[in-house]
């Protein structure tokens, strides 16, 4: 039962916010985008849109849609952005602003297979540390911003984050990355980095627990009851959010 | 009137009239306690050895076998996991000793069913003979009937009796018995009220549908005016009102209803003609005798008890008033182990000895002995702490942790030293507690507070 509103704001909101680390990371992308200086934005109906500003070799996601992008791609419909984002075909874009920019499209198109690289690699990338670190981080990310995105517009997990206590929750690898999430008043707002003063806080003991359970394959209970995952703090708000990634992961895989 | 001066007047009472604490306190010293006076000595005040190698080998094994290692309340991850034992070896008493061997006075009871002491002899003694003559039959034996006399003789307000397994059973049952009678649908709760783990009440996320609690509807403890709502919006269509008898969420203290609540609730009810429904799952057995009802002084139309009824033998049972007893005849009731004999034998001893040796006042002497004590070693270390909600199943609250961390802190080192505390559940006193596990807890207490430093 996947709603196809919900998807859509995971792809333009948490998949997409991506590109910024990516760009980091992977030398390839950093070829595609060196000197680009560039918006290109993705919107659908109902309010679901977001932005990227390349600029110096970097890329800045922001939600939401902006008044002057180089390119805007309008999707009639939530399912058609969906497609898009996951390679079906038949995904048609309408590309209101922008449209003559074909190199800038074409580029971009070879920019989200860099994307989807580091996103979705194979066994034989996993095999190399540093990528499979940075794999581990994207993950990460994905999921805490994905809270966002599943626990304001998914039917069954909004009304649980809206009667959330408010806070700041904690999402970190032991001596690695980490991400926050700030709940107030029912709205969710994602942070890459720690936060200064979380609530609760959710340490993972090293990336490859984080792995097992970003990608689904462990279970956050068991890994808490072999201290393989720590929650310290306010757990009432982890366990409000947990009703979001499991919906995150039912949506993303 | 204050929440406070209702329980003090209410404990009082039921001392004076029903539970005199002197002579409860001798009485009980013998024989459900033999047991534990004798091992407390074992008990060291501090065991810095203490480790959970075994228990935590032992669930990383069952991950691989059953979801989460181990589902449900007792998942490690609501303690602090790496701090507690995951797995019990054997229990005697009020005492139990995990997989690795670690000794605890134990303040949880099995989240409640042990009510009498671990493996009490009376009640296994009873327990034996019955399943010594066979246990599961195509009948339910002569034991259902005399356990139907017994409880309905103790239970004030209560004509009929059912019997189950787990206290879901009965709560979703008579959640179906109040739709029977009033032919209406919804059911009222108080929000994060806790009743079992069926769909409609469950505090799981998961393989839910939206129509599973189509027909709920909310309010907040102790905000009669917000029933009182409910009830203008859907009185006619308002078939139960199902409540604990105070209010015993996780993760926060417990609230006694204020005065005059009860009074209004079953007004209400009275006047919608809806069902008061109470889920004396929990607090059953351990504030009165008779009922929580009689302890807080209201008559409700039909009671669930589970836990202690047996101390740790399987079986609930749900009460209720002659009016309703056609209807729980029309509400199809059964399951394959409800009939058997060992876990009637068993509720039987256990009710027998929470009557003759006074066991409800002991929790409650206990109970107020480790507040007090908590108390007076809380201002001393500078963590103010209270246990909050009635003295024989109390709540720890320490001041200034809206975050719970320095629950998490001091009741895992407690556990560490000895004393099985949670940091997140109510605690359950019992009637094998005594004043030596007592002593001995606080002195835990103390050494914990000691190893904490300074707020």
């Amino acid at each position: 039962m996947v709603d196809q509103t919900v998807l859509a704001h995971l792809h333009v909101s948490t998949v997409l916010q991506n590109l910024e680390d990516v760009l980091n990371f992977d030398k390839k992308a950093m070829e595609i985008a060196r000197g680009w200086n560039h918006v290109i934005q993705f919107s659908c109906p109902g309010g679901i849109g977001a932005h990227i500003e390349f600029s110096n070799g970097k890329a800045r996601h922001i939600r939401g849609v902006t008044t002057l992008p180089t390119i805007a791609l309008w999707f009639p419909t939530a399912k058609q952005l969906n497609n898009m984002f996951l390679g079906k075909k038949f995904s048609l874009a309408i590309p209101w602003m922008g449209a003559w920019n074909i190199s800038l499209l074409k580029g971009f198109t070879e920019l989200s297979k860099r994307m989807e690289h580091c996103l979705k690699p194979s066994d034989v990338d996993l095999k190399n540390k540093q990528f499979f670190e940075f794999h581990v981080k994207c993950l990460l990310n994905t999921a805490v911003f994905g809270l966002k995105a599943i626990g304001e517009n998914d039917p069954k997990v909004r009304p649980i984050i809206q009667k959330s206590r408010n806070g700041i929750a904690e999402f970190r690898i032991k001596n690695g990355p980490a991400a926050h999430i700030v709940i107030k008043e029912g709205h969710l707002f994602p942070f890459k980095g720690s936060a200064t003063d979380p609530d609760v806080t959710l340490e993972l003991k090293n990336y490859k627990t984080a792995y097992g359970l970003f990608s689904g394959k462990l279970d956050a209970m068991a890994l808490m009851g072999t201290t393989d995952l720590r929650v310290e703090g306010y757990i009432p708000i982890i366990d409000n959010l947990n009703a979001a990634l499991d919906r995150l992961g039912i949506y993303l895989n | 009137m204050s929440a406070k001066s209702v329980k003090e007047k209410t404990t009082k009472s039921k001392s004076t009239t029903k539970t005199p604490v002197k002579k409860t306190a001798t009485k009980a010293t013998s024989p459900t306690r033999k047991s534990a006076k004798t091992k407390s000595s074992k008990v060291t005040a501090i065991n810095k050895s203490r480790t959970f190698k075994k228990s935590i080998d032992l669930f990383t094994r069952a991950t691989d076998l059953i979801p989460q290692g181990i589902y449900g309340h007792q998942n490690p991850a609501i303690t602090v996991p790496g701090s507690y034992p995951y797995y019990a070896a054997r229990g005697k008493g009020s005492h139990y000793w995990d997989v690795d061997g670690n000794e605890y006075i134990d303040y949880m009871c099995a989240y409640g069913p042990m009510v009498v002491g671990y493996a009490n002899d009376k009640v296994n003694a009873a327990a034996k003979k019955a399943i010594e003559t066979g246990d599961c039959f195509n009948h339910p034996s002569e034991y259902m009937f005399n356990l139907a006399k017994r409880v309905t003789s103790l239970v004030s307000s209560a004509d009929w009796v059912v019997f189950g397994k787990n206290g879901s059973d009965m709560t979703t049952w008579a959640t179906q018995v109040a739709r029977e009678h009033t032919q209406k649908r919804k059911i009222v709760m108080v929000r994060e009220a806790y009743h079992g783990s069926h769909a409609w009440c469950t505090p799981g996320h998961g393989g839910l549908l939206d129509e599973d609690r189509s027909h709920m509807l909310y309010f907040d403890w102790n905000r009669e005016d917000q029933l009182a709502d409910l009830f203008k919006q859907h009185g006619d269509d308002i078939a139960g009102v199902i409540m604990t008898p105070y209010h015993h969420p996780t993760f926060t203290g417990s609230v006694l209803p204020k005065p005059g609540f009860w009074k209004a609730v079953q007004s209400l009810c009275n006047e919608h003609e809806a069902l008061l429904i109470i889920d004396d799952v929990r607090a059953g057995w351990r504030l009165s005798i008779k009922g929580s009802h009689d302890y807080f002084d209201f008559t409700p139309d039909i009671v669930c008890f589970c836990k202690a009824i047996g101390n740790g033998y399987p079986i609930s049972a749900a009460v209720g008033r002659q009016d309703y007893k056609a209807a729980a005849g029309r509400v199809f009731l059964t399951g394959s182990f409800w009939f058997g004999s060992m876990c009637m034998a068993a509720a039987m001893a256990t009710l027998d000895i929470l009557e003759k040796e006074k066991g409800i006042g002991v929790m409650m002497k206990m109970g107020k002995m480790l507040n007090a004590g908590l108390q007076k070693l809380g201002e001393k270390y500078g963590y103010p702490m209270k246990l909050t909600g009635p003295a024989s199943i109390p709540y720890l609250v320490l001041e200034d942790d809206p975050n719970l961390r320095k629950s998490q802190n001091f009741c895992s080192q407690v556990t560490k030293r000895g004393s099985f505390f949670h940091p997140h559940h109510n605690w359950f006193l019992s009637a094998a507690h005594t004043k030596k596990d007592i002593d001995q807890t606080l002195n835990h207490c103390e050494d914990a507070l000691k190893a904490m430093g300074k707020p």
